[in-house]
């Protein structure tokens, strides 16, 4: 059922095209800010916590742990599980655990990326690794 | 799901000065005090889930009123699911975290019963949260109590200092809280 899901195709902007090439690669992309240091997700061109312009584009291992999760068992679309993962490189994230069973997640399961397609750009999941 | 209801609706508040106020033949309420935050993700930054930015705008509130979660006899607070408002409870300082389950529980939000009268509109949960904007209606019932104009099953007796709180976005990218404290002139 999961993968016979639709998603949305996502509207970029100049501030993301390179995430979203990265991610016809299956890469992906968040920043860091080589004026604080900070690593962050999702990417902008202003680092959120220090405002320099000066953020670059660092690639991600993929690799993330649930930092929690909710089921929807019923909607629309079939059930789904929303969560916030954080990545190895630090950022948190909010997204979707796919291909899964969904009673079987828990908090502080390993995960890894897993990239959904779309009519354009594929979309970023996490899956249990 | 336990998730307020969807509803039309509206509302409106006069704000004015105490001369014009007084010539308008209601009881008056003044705001003695307000704070308002925000929390957001900070780009995935130590990310903590389990507190909003009430903890923030709730005590700026009650410091600038001069006032103490204690004192207040009427408690109007945004009601979005039941994790809303017992998240609020405790950062607002009602109750201890972690406490808010209990609280709510022992029956203190019952008007005529417990120690924090509360959404006694039905607040959104039960009443209304017309066209996705739940903040107005809980101002107007703050106050209704205040004015002793509150449905007479409900009305709190001698109400004269209430607080309205609100939050929204809190799992999302631009999560902010605000809180007001009015009082009876």
């Amino acid at each position: 059922m999961a993968d016979a899901k639709k998603y949305p195709t996502p509207q970029g902007n100049p501030e993301t095209t390179q995430f979203w090439e990265a991610a016809k690669q299956g890469k992906l992309l968040f920043k860091r800010c080589t004026a604080c240091g900070e690593p962050h997700y999702f990417p902008r061109s202003i680092c959120p916590f220090c405002f320099s312009d000066k953020t670059v584009w660092e690639e991600s291992s993929g690799e993330a742990t649930i930092y929690t999760f909710s089921l929807m068992r019923k909607s629309a679309a079939g059930p789904f599980a929303i969560a916030y993962v954080t990545l190895k490189e630090g950022p948190s994230l909010q997204t979707n655990i796919v291909d899964c069973e969904l009673d079987k997640l828990k908090i502080g399961q390993k995960v890894k990326v897993v990239f959904k397609p779309t009519d354009g750009a594929p979309l970023p999941f996490f899956t249990p690794a | 799901m336990d998730c307020c209801v969807v509803t039309d609706g509206g509302g409106a508040l006069i704000v004015t000065t105490p001369e014009i106020a007084k010539s308008l033949k209601k009881p008056l309420v003044r705001m003695i005090g307000h704070g308002e935050a925000m929390k957001g993700p900070r780009g995935g930054k130590d990310l903590d889930l389990t507190y909003s930015a009430g903890v923030w705008s709730g005590p700026r509130a009650f410091e600038e009123a001069g006032v103490t979660p204690k004192d207040i006899k009427y408690a109007s607070i945004y009601d979005s699911f039941t994790i809303t408002v017992l998240m609020q409870l405790e950062d607002i300082g009602f109750c201890k975290k972690g406490e808010g389950g209990k609280f709510v529980a022992d029956g203190n939000l019952i008007s005529g019963v417990g120690k924090l009268p509360f959404n006694t509109d039905g607040g959104g949960l039960c009443s209304n949260h017309p066209v996705n904007r739940g903040g107005m209606t809980k101002i107007i019932e703050a106050v209704r109590q205040l004015r002793g104009e509150a449905h007479p099953k409900v009305q709190v007796p001698n109400c004269d200092l209430a607080v309205a709180h609100g939050t929204g976005g809190l799992l999302g990218v631009r999560h902010a809280a605000s809180t007001c404290i009015l009082e009876r002139a």
